[in-house]
């Protein structure tokens, strides 16, 4: 027989199991890297959520509501998910790019004629990378729509509205690298923009493209921003927006989704942090949410504070979930990568301007405006605005209430002002031809995605 | 799924239960997607690669030939057939003793003491690396029918 030290059996268990599977989890070099047993116990469960950095990022239970499809829709865990597919697909690209203007276009040849799966892996960041800026779109209108900005989450959002910012910054360095002519002039006709920027924008658009024209300077400085600037940055504000969506208390509570008071589940507005600590003060705040975020084993304690359970373990139900999502996207940019390529056009040619130089589908807007205002309108007043609406939204619109029967002004302005980007975009991409004339799309295609 | 079992109310168990179990479901389904997804590319690609290197050698073949009539032809003569001032590049004996990347870096360099400039603007020339190497394709695309021509350094042309 052999000795068993008992503090290394899992409780509840009587015998001891002597199969190779059971006796290497209880090995200590096991143990030392997975240091409790799985016990399908809520005590259990809590454990290894709370000896796991990866299970740690979630809760160890969550409102029920959270698993609702209908609310999140998922659209900003789809977000994370494309942000690392990214990840992996451009380190994978990095290993076969230098960023000279001498041989960028070629190893971009190279991925399609000998790089082992090189046009699959640059398909796939590139339909990531478009699936990604039209999804954090989505989740930024989602959001809107939910009334999820208003107290306590005014900040995420704000955040979130510089996620946007840099989620297109990606985009943007990312169109240059491939040196074709689509890269090259995309980012010409985007970088003569900056040039309106009243008093520095002369310098401005010199500290960017370094130099008098797009060239060498300005494909080392975007590769530079691109490979990590940007995702640091990204990376840095992605863990202070999750961080913030637990500590907000998860998505707003509707009330035709789930069976939890709304009442229980909002922070009264102007109720003030109490200045004891955060796992008392909670209780009064968050209708005893917070209690979720940590201590578990105190149930007794907090059992009143809270009016119905309504919390369900993050493991299995989010985490199957989140996993399954995370398959589907995978899967869908998959399917889209293996059916439809990256386009590669000619080498750039800072001589040979071709007809018409379109900015990017997200920048088709506006480039629309572009056609019909001042530049200095319509490139950076209109575009500037927009933002700093964007950013001060939850400090400009007071009102708390998150129904939307009692948002309506705020509703209806920012559909009308989403109805005008939407058209623009839409104009902008698939209705302009050479020389910014009017076609109708079925004629003749000038997309490239 | 057969839907007339009557739908348990939202977040009870055997909610919960159902809802999981048609999420595995369908994580299996993307991992099957996901699998045929990279057969399918893995069995194309050796014919893609095939299509894209002959597209490649194509227009790099029609834009060397640009570029060689603008650039190169004055000094190694109409059709690299020689005749100037320069090596007659359209022959059996240089292209058959260069490597790509012998004549890329020559090109790019040139030559020292002679009329040959450096063509690569890593070294101070006019053309990038990539046009470098649509030249050179319009070169290889010579070889099959290229000439001999003893004396290609004197820059002597084919003798027909
Ligand atoms: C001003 C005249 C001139 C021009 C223009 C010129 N070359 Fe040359 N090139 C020469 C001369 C002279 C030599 C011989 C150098 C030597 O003696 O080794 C040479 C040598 C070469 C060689 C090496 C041949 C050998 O036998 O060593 C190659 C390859 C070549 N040139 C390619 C080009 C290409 C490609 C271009 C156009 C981009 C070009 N040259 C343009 C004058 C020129
Ligand atoms: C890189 C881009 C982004 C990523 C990866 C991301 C990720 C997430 C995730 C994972 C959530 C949890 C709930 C959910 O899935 O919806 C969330 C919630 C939230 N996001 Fe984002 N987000 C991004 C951009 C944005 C933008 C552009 C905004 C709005 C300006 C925003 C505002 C919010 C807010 C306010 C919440 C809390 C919503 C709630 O609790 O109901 N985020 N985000």
């Amino acid at each position: 027989m052999v000795e068993i030290d008992p503090n290394k059996l899992e409780p509840g268990r009587t015998s001891v199991d002597h199969g190779l599977t059971a006796r290497i989890k209880r090995s200590d070099p096991w143990r030392s890297a997975f240091r409790h047993a799985q016990i399908d116990t809520p005590r259990g469960r809590a454990l290894q959520s709370f000896s796991n950095v990866f299970l740690h990022v979630y809760p160890v239970k969550i409102p029920k509501r959270v698993l609702n499809l209908r609310y999140s829709l998922r659209l900003g865990f789809i977000a994370a998910v494309l942000f690392g597919i990214l990840l992996v697909t451009g380190i994978y690209l990095m290993f076969v790019y230098t960023p000279s203007v001498g041989s960028a276009y070629g190893d971009m040849q190279n991925l399609k004629t000998g790089v082992g799966f090189g046009q699959l892996i640059r398909n796939v960041h590139r339909w990531s990378a478009h699936l990604m800026v039209l999804v954090v779109a989505l989740h930024l209108v989602r959001v809107f729509y939910a009334g999820a900005y208003k107290k306590p989450r005014e900040f995420n959002w704000v955040i979130g509205v510089m996620l946007l910012l840099i989620t297109l910054g990606f985009s943007f360095t990312g169109y240059l690298l491939p040196w074709d002519q689509l890269a090259y002039w995309a980012v010409t006709v985007g970088t003569n923009l900056v040039h309106y920027v009243p008093l520095v924008g002369g310098r401005l658009q010199d500290l960017l493209i370094g130099g008098p024209q797009v060239g060498q300077n300005t494909l080392l400085r975007f590769y530079a921003l691109h490979v990590a600037v940007l995702p640091m940055l990204l990376a840095l504000m992605l863990t202070v927006h999750i961080w913030r969506v637990r500590k907000d208390g998860f998505a707003v509570e509707r009330t035709s989704v789930g069976t939890f008071s709304e009442a229980a589940t909002e922070r009264p507005a102007g109720a003030a942090p109490a200045a004891e600590s955060m796992a008392l003060a909670a209780p009064e705040l968050y209708g005893g949410r917070v209690r979720l975020l940590g201590v578990v084993d105190r149930e007794s304690i907090t059992e009143a504070a809270r009016p119905v359970d309504d919390t369900v373990f993050t493991w299995p139900h989010l985490l199957v979930r989140h996993v399954v999502v995370a398959l589907g996207t995978a899967a869908v940019v998959l399917g889209l990568a293996v059916l439809f390529s990256a386009p590669l056009r000619g080498l750039a040619n800072p001589n040979l301007t071709p007809e018409p130089a379109k900015a990017p589908w997200y920048f088709a807007g506006l480039q629309e405006l572009l056609s019909r205002f001042d530049p200095l309108v319509a490139g950076i007043l209109l575009p500037g605005g927009a933002v700093l609406v964007l950013l001060l939204l939850p400090y400009i619109d007071r009102n708390p209430d998150t129904r939307a029967s009692h948002r309506k002004v705020a509703i209806a302005l920012f559909s009308l002002l989403l109805a005008i980007a939407v058209i623009l975009t839409v104009i902008g991409t698939f209705f302009r031809g050479p020389g910014w004339q009017f076609i109708a799309p079925w004629t003749h295609s000038y997309i490239e995605f | 799924m057969p839907r007339e079992r009557p739908r348990p109310p939202p977040f009870e168990s055997a909610w919960l239960e159902r809802s999981l179990n048609r999420y595995l479901a369908w994580g299996l389904v993307f991992m099957v997607l996901l699998l045929a997804g990279f057969i399918a590319y893995r069995v194309r690609e050796p014919g893609l690669r095939r299509d894209a290197t002959r597209a490649q050698t194509t227009s790099y073949t029609a834009i060397g030939t640009q570029i060689f009539a603008a650039s190169c032809a004055q000094c190694h003569g109409k059709n690299a057939a020689g005749g100037g001032s320069a090596p007659t590049l359209n022959s059996t004996q240089f292209l058959k003793n260069t490597t790509d990347d012998q004549i890329f870096a020559l090109v790019s360099g040139g030559v020292s003491g002679t009329e040959m400039p450096a063509w690569n603007l890593d070294y101070g020339g006019t053309l990038t690396g990539e046009q470098v190497r649509q030249v050179i394709t319009y070169l290889r695309s010579l070889e099959p029918h290229a000439p001999s021509v003893p004396g290609w350094r004197q820059s002597a042309k084919a003798t027909p």
